[in-house]
């Protein structure tokens, strides 16, 4: 029985539905082609959508957030006398890390005074709070969306942190909203320094809570180091903590991330890279003049 | 009666756009994160659900590219590898249409049917996730997302259920015969 009230339509409809779902299909299949060998495809269109759904979200999470507060202080309310002395542990711990933390201040200026050196000390002293509205661990993608944009000073590129410390960098920037790749995620690469020994090496995301460690070549590296980002990209900035060396074997080692829990609050770190010497050198001979800059 | 009447084509073509829009207000749900102890998960493939309960006669060759539109804001919005919803949902409903389906009076088999659309979801993004990131996905995230989606599934066809009795909207799905 026809499904349409008039003849003629319903022939004309069962006709273009017959050639549109087919090529339906096919656009998808174009656009999933197209996004493959790294290629991205409608790059433009995936920042106002992820602006769009980070408002919403801002919305429909606060209900699912209020409740998972809810469930945490029921059960921090049955163990308080045990968080208290949790507290007070960590508090003793902190006041020995504090007094090192001011006499190493103070060797570290009398050292810039003595050397005349501009170090970067205040690393922690700008840095943009944001939420991460939605976090995906996977299947497909480690990564969070942010509620903060290029409005609020957030950029591509820029390295994004919990207390504890790294979670990943800013992939894409939107007005009132950001992407940020997980450094656990399969397309993740940092350079990354051993704190003790002063080796580098590439940490390579996984999936997993333990990337790998890459070009270790001859360094020292030992279970239990400290590992932080090297800056030798240029774009992320030195020292941010990541997490400590895990393994043995030169090929087997891999990183214990510091950031275990599930990210709520956050901060992204602002950073200005210094510019590539070849950069430098083209800008003075553009200002020096046509003729100096002649060979 | 009322559901063997015939209906315009712009009727079709409306019924195809409410679930459209109803399958765009999922995928909001589909990026929302539940923290567990354990990690993170989220039902990534709730949007299906619209898919499944999509309104009854709504025109088959707009309903399939509401369904690829549906798949391509997920892929957009929640950061997948671009295409990955869109072809998986697209290729669903053309095999499937529900539209012109009739859905099992029980909600059991409701709900084991939409089990088997999760299952077939679970290997076909499998399956494209690799072609496109070049390994296959965490399993076990997948299936977690899965339990999840099937789980709403249950609150979305109570939430259905309990509208159209307050509403006294006929079951069209269920009273085709």
């Amino acid at each position: 029985m026809a499904r349409y009230d008039s003849d003629p339509s319903s022939r004309t409809g069962k006709r273009l539905a017959r050639r549109i779902a087919p090529l339906a299909i096919l656009i998808a299949l174009i656009l999933f082609l197209l996004g493959l060998n790294g290629r991205k495809p409608l790059e433009g269109a995936r920042k106002p959508a992820e602006t769009l759904t980070a408002k919403i979200l801002n919305i429909v999470n606060m209900p699912v957030r209020g409740g998972e507060k809810l469930v945490s202080d029921i059960g921090d309310h049955f163990d308080t006398v045990d968080k208290y002395r949790e507290a007070e542990a960590e508090t003793a711990r902190l006041r020995v890390i504090e007094q090192e933390y001011i006499a190493a201040k103070g060797e570290i200026e009398y050292l810039k005074n003595l050397f005349g050196t501009q170090i970067e000390t205040d690393l922690y002293t700008s840095r943009i709070g944001v939420r991460a509205v939605s976090e995906r661990n996977g299947p497909f993608v480690y990564s969070a969306l942010i509620n903060a944009g290029t409005k609020r000073g957030v950029k591509k590129g820029q390295a994004v942190l919990t207390a504890e410390g790294m979670y990943g960098h800013v992939i894409r920037a939107g007005g009132g909203s950001a992407r940020v790749l997980s450094i656990r995620d399969l397309n993740s690469r940092v350079p990354i320094m051993n704190l003790r020994s002063r080796s580098r090496a590439i940490m390579q995301g996984n999936s997993s809570g333990a990337p790998t460690l890459k070009f270790v070549g001859d360094g020292d590296w030992i279970a239990g180091d400290e590992i932080v980002t090297s800056g030798d990209d240029g774009i992320l900035p030195r020292g941010l903590p990541i997490g400590q060396v895990s393994g043995a074997a030169p090929d087997k080692l891999r990183v214990t991330l510091n950031v275990k829990e599930a990210i709520d609050w956050m901060w992204v770190q602002p950073f200005t890279p210094i510019a590539s010497p070849e950069e430098g050198v083209s800008v003075d001979l553009e200002a020096a003049g046509p003729e100096q800059a002649q060979p | 009666m009322i559901a063997g009447a015939r209906i315009s084509l712009m009727q079709a073509y409306s019924y195809a756009l409410q679930g459209l829009a109803i399958g765009l207000c999922l995928v909001i749900l589909a990026g929302v994160d539940f923290k567990f102890p354990g990690g993170v998960i989220s039902a990534i493939f709730i949007p299906a659900g619209a898919i499944y309960l999509w309104p009854y006669r709504a025109d088959y060759g707009l309903s399939v590219i509401c369904a690829m539109v549906i798949g391509l804001y997920q892929d957009l919005a929640l950061g997948g590898p671009l295409g990955l919803f869109a072809l998986s949902y697209a290729v669903l409903y053309a095999l499937t249409n529900p539209a012109h389906q009739m859905m099992p009076k029980r909600k059991s088999a409701n709900l084991a049917i939409f089990v088997l659309w999760v299952l077939g979801l679970i290997a076909l993004t499998g399956v494209l996730s690799a072609i496109s990131l070049g390994h296959f996905p965490n399993f076990m995230s997948l299936v977690l997302s899965g339990v999840l989606s099937v789980v709403m599934f249950c609150g979305l066809i109570v939430i259905r259920d309990y509208f159209k009795a307050t509403l006294s909207l006929p079951d069209m799905r269920r009273s085709r015969q």
